[in-house]
């Protein structure tokens, strides 16, 4: 009879620890079905790579830190975007770490730029880039932001391998 | 461009003067590009590959 007891007792707690709220929220399952709005997966893309058509940013390997705070400054009106706001309220904080981590861990991947931009053009942007433009005191990004804007992670964001 | 610098930056961890700082310095090099400046350094950007 002890024995029998101590039996269902360790069933009881065994089915306990493979309950799902243990588990936390499912940084995925938000990303691809939304929780409360549209899953951002709709706009960001179906790997994170955001598009540039829709001006919507690549997510996908961005440091985790730095999308919880985003997503905590668009649910707390902080930081304000129409768009982001309704999708970021519903989400607790549990929610935002599962769902920034998720992103945090695809391979950092972009969309195709809508229009090729000329050789000019990248040319003027690898100057300013890497270089800065000291008539203007502008430093260059990549003092901040690292080589290819890499991102210093969490205080200085990437921005290579952004949809521009 | 201030307020929304202090938003991204604000309980990062810094101190109260670095961030100032910062927050000064970002609005002050956003307001010296001009439209075609932005659009070609991001486009740039936009063709670095990052390693994870």
């Amino acid at each position: 009879m002890y024995k029998t007891t101590l039996t269902a007792v360790a069933l009881l707690l065994g089915s306990f620890a493979q309950t799902p709220a243990m588990a936390g929220p499912d940084g995925k399952q938000i990303a691809t079905q939304g929780q409360g709005g549209v899953p951002c997966m709709a706009c960001h893309g179906d790997h994170g790579q955001g598009s540039d058509a829709g001006g919507f940013p690549s997510l996908a390997g961005m440091d985790a830190d730095y999308l919880s705070r985003q997503l905590l400054a668009f649910k707390s009106g902080g930081r304000q975007s129409p768009v982001m706001a309704p999708q970021a309220k519903p989400l607790d904080e549990a929610a935002i770490k599962a769902v920034a981590s998720y992103y945090a861990g695809l391979p950092a991947v972009t969309s195709k730029p809508a229009v090729t931009p000329s050789a000019d053009e990248l040319q003027r942007g690898q100057a300013l880039a890497t270089q800065g433009r000291w008539a203007d005191d502008i430093p260059a990004c990549v003092q901040c932001h690292g080589p290819g804007g890499r991102g210093i992670a969490p205080h200085f964001p990437r921005l290579g391998a952004a949809a521009a | 461009m201030e307020s929304r610098l202090h938003l991204l930056l604000d309980g990062d961890g810094r101190p109260d003067a670095e961030r100032a700082s910062l927050v000064r310095l970002m609005a002050a090099v956003a307001q010296r590009l001009s439209a075609a400046d932005a659009k070609a350094v991001a486009a740039w950007f936009a063709t670095q590959p990052v390693d994870k």
